[in-house]
């Protein structure tokens, strides 16, 4: 039994001393002249690039891309002008602004192979000026819309509603007979230096345009008809910078310089007396930051009577 | 023992049996028509365009479970589109429906399939109608035609929104017809066909349904198409919105709640409809949107992101008691600085299933059949109509068009605002978009109204980071086509880079 057991443990010593031999000569066969790209296979499948882009919406000169390229993990994107990034979706701002820039997007796998392409990336300003609608501009409803909420100092009564307006209507169509205007007369009128006094009427609206910012200058048009009976008045329609709810406080920013000035002396006679008799205005003027401004007319130093018909204001594009 | 050779044979022959069916080893892909059906009767057709509604009424989770067997149709169309807005999550990280809110979805994501194939049924069956559609009566065809055409277009304008350019298919084909099965056509194209088959409908439906398709739902979509094609075509949708405010008769209910559980109602234009308690014909999207106390076989889904609370605070109105609730600790949480509601987790409570109460936050219920819910699933609606009116006349601009401010006001009244005091000058794009996400939370919009305004990227991209959902990036805004379809495509079928 003894003798048996020695037998067998004899034999497992020569048996594992053989397959451990084995086993180094076999590992020696099988990696001694292994190369690292042994058996590998070309890689045939090559990157493809390809991107879109996107606007921000907030600044149309702010691109977004995005990078649909396959197989690729680096990335070389060419803006232009030296501009480069390296990232994956990046965004870019074409400081020039509307126009068409080629970009450029190099897609690389790990393997360094390449491919280009080059997208013309239109960029366009898409913007549009808000429309303005003058609430009442063709006075038909007399005062509606012009008066100011309070006025320290003053009165809130804008002007005296008349019938005697243009014969044009609001659409530019001339009628057969006369359309109601806006009247100021000497008693309403501010005095000769400038300053008001308590019974001086203004015509008070706050519209909303588009504000003029940083990148973008926006113009637009102020148009009104007016005529005076008499030489020496002054019918003057003014864009005010901000909204105001008392009177006062418009006419301090009047005073102190509005947007947009325009004075009309003009003595055509009555403007109702028949067609085509007033004085058209059309007056450019550059929004503000804000986009709140405020229409403005009074008259100064008037004898007999002055009217306005027709106010509206539109885009100067 | 001695029964082993009897086994041993049956077991083989069962394998053999098992084997030799055609459908396992050649499984059809989605886009492909099996047209073994005929229609020979005007009620044929009718009966077959009646099955299309049923491919976009899916079958409920809570009757069928089995994913692979049965399609969903629009039952699970949230988790595609709200879960990958900003609105809703889903409240574990568990499964393949955690995927969407986290921006991971991959091509083996099987809701994703399964909505990809309910479109496609969809169109299928509408494409096999409309090979047979001359067996109808004759005063009947051009109504049929147009039907089909508009349920068609639905599907397309769904598919081509979240997976981009896909396989147009517009007549019955052999799977053999790889080439026509499985190029993928420009989105542009797709938009033409979609525009052509809505158009249809627009001249030959009339408004007699609300369930089915109608002009009405035909212009109504077809302007949510001018408005979202490569190309809007803003004048386009601006007449179709204002031919259904004038011509149709629809309107706003007082009661935004009604808007819900008065089904049917003066609001709705399209919608599908489920039946309560009906295993056949109900719906499990209204029990998987519970979560505070589970019902049915899924829960805690489109759970409220705090950040659409925000919007709530500020703009719900009196939508906002209708449109979610928060229950126990959620209940209680404000905001410290503006003492408003803040619940971590809330509950959409647009849909709750037949006798509900929720009047205690601490012990909601949901009736005896939560499972088989029968809430209609809203397709369209006037006050997205109105929203659409606004968007149309503002072409991409803010504006202070009367006619734009009217329309967005009717829907910010019936809200509780104010007519005059919270009318704005000026409204701007920013305003509309957020009014549109109150107004229609949880309507499967919000995606689709990020996409169209431009801000998808921006939206989504801040709200990733903020949530640290770190997968996002811009080409998640599409769905990888399902694994599946390229693998039967033999390489045709090329995926959306991710």
């Amino acid at each position: 039994m003894k003798n048996q057991l020695n037998n067998f443990k004899n034999t497992l010593k020569v048996v594992l001393c053989l397959s451990i031999l084995a086993l180094f000569v076999s590992c020696e066969d099988a990696f001694e002249f292994e190369l690292p790209e042994a058996g590998s296979l070309p890689d045939n499948t090559l990157p493809t690039a390809y991107f879109e882009y996107i606007p921000n919406a907030e600044n149309f000169k702010n691109i977004q891309f995005n990078n649909l390229s396959t197989e690729s993990t680096n990335y070389l994107w060419d803006f232009g002008e030296g501009v480069t990034s390296t990232e994956k979706d990046p965004s870019h701002t074409f400081a020039l602004g509307e126009g068409a820039y080629p970009v450029t997007l190099t897609s690389i796998d790990g393997n360094e192979a390449a491919t280009s392409i080059t997208i013309e990336v239109n960029v366009v300003d898409k913007f549009s000026p808000l429309p303005v609608t003058v609430i009442n501009g063709d006075f038909e409803k007399s005062r509606e819309g012009w008066e100011s909420g309070s006025f320290t100092g003053g009165t809130k009564t804008s002007f005296d509603a008349s019938s005697d307006g243009s014969w044009t209507n609001i659409e530019g169509v001339e009628g057969t007979s006369k359309t109601r205007g806006a009247k100021w007369k000497s008693s309403t009128s501010i005095n000769a230096d400038g300053s008001r006094n308590s019974s001086s009427r203004f015509a008070n609206q706050p519209i909303i345009v588009s504000p003029t910012t940083v990148d973008r200058k926006v113009e637009y048009i102020i148009e009104y008809e007016y005529a005076m009976e008499n030489a020496g008045g002054k019918i003057i329609v003014e864009i005010l910078d901000g909204h105001f709810s008392d009177g006062a406080d418009a006419f301090e920013s009047s005073v102190s310089g509005a947007l947009a000035q325009s004075i009309g002396t003009d003595a055509n006679g009555k403007l109702s007396a028949a067609p085509g008799i007033g004085t058209v205005v059309r007056k450019k003027f550059t929004t503000n930051a804000s986009g709140n401004v405020t229409i403005w007319i009074y008259g100064q130093t008037i004898t007999g009577n002055a009217y306005v018909d027709n106010v509206k204001v539109y885009s100067a594009n | 023992m001695k029964y082993i050779k009897f086994l041993i044979f049956a077991v083989t022959g069962a394998m053999f049996v098992s084997c030799d069916t055609d459908e396992f080893l050649n499984p059809l892909p989605d886009s492909v028509i099996v047209s073994n059906t005929f229609f020979q009767t005007d009620s044929d057709v009718l009966s077959g365009i009646v099955g299309i509604y049923d491919a976009i009424q899916g079958v409920n989770e809570n009757t069928e479970s089995n994913s692979t067997r049965f399609n969903r149709g629009v039952q699970l169309e949230y988790l595609l589109t709200e879960h990958r807005s900003d609105n809703t999550r889903s409240k574990t990280l568990e499964g393949s429906r955690a995927d969407f809110h986290r921006y991971i979805v991959e091509p083996d994501n099987i809701q994703s399939e399964d909505y990809y194939q309910s479109m496609y049924e969809i169109i299928f069956r509408a494409n096999n109608v409309l090979q047979y559609i001359e067996n109808a009566d004759d005063v009947n065809i051009n109504k049929y035609t147009a039907e089909a055409k508009f349920l068609r277009a639905y599907a397309y304008f769904n598919l081509v929104r979240l997976y981009g350019a896909v396989p147009l298919v517009t007549r019955v084909v052999s799977s053999e017809e790889k080439e026509l099965l499985f190029t993928r056509v420009d989105v542009a194209n797709v938009y033409e066909q979609i525009v052509l088959d809505l158009q249809a409908g627009v001249t030959y439906l009339d408004n007699t349904h609300k369930s089915r398709a109608s002009k009405a739902a035909a212009q109504g979509i077809l302007a949510k198409v001018y408005l979202t094609q490569p190309t809007p075509n803003y004048v386009g949708a601006k007449a179709l919105c204002e031919d259904i405010v004038n011509n149709s008769g629809f309107a706003l209910q007082a009661n935004y709640k009604d808007v819900f559980y008065n089904e049917l109602n003066s609001e709705i234009i399209f919608a599908i409809q489920y039946l309560s308690g009906n295993p056949e014909e109900s719906q499990g999207f209204s029990s998987e949107f519970t979560s505070y106390s589970r019902q049915g076989r899924q829960d805690g889904l489109n759970i409220v992101n705090p950040n659409l609370v925000t919007a709530f605070n500020g703009n719900g109105g009196n939508r906002t008691a209708v449109s979610y609730a928060a229950f126990g600790d959620d209940a209680e949480l404000v905001n410290e600085t503006t003492g408003l509601p803040a619940p971590e987790s809330a509950e959409v409570i647009k849909f709750l299933p037949d006798l509900s109460d929720i009047s205690d936050t601490n012990l909601p219920t949901y009736g005896d059949q939560p499972g088989n819910a029968g809430n209609d699933w809203i397709i369209l609606r006037y006050s997205d109509v109105l929203l659409m009116h606004t968007e149309a006349i503002m072409q991409g601009n803010d504006t202070s068009d009367p006619a734009a401010l009217d329309s967005y006001m009717k829907v910010r009244v019936r809200a509780g605002f104010d007519a005059v005091a919270d009318r704005p000058l000026v409204l701007t794009r920013k305003a509309l978009l957020l009014e549109r996400r109150v107004e229609l939370a949880f309507e499967n919009h919000r995606f689709f109204d990020l996409v169209r305004f431009g801000v998808a990227n921006d939206v989504l991209g801040a709200h990733a980071d903020t949530k640290g959902y770190t997968s996002y990036n811009i080409r998640r805004l599409l769905l990888p086509i399902p694994a599946r379809e390229i693998n039967l495509s033999d390489g045709l079928l090329t995926q959306n880079p991710q």
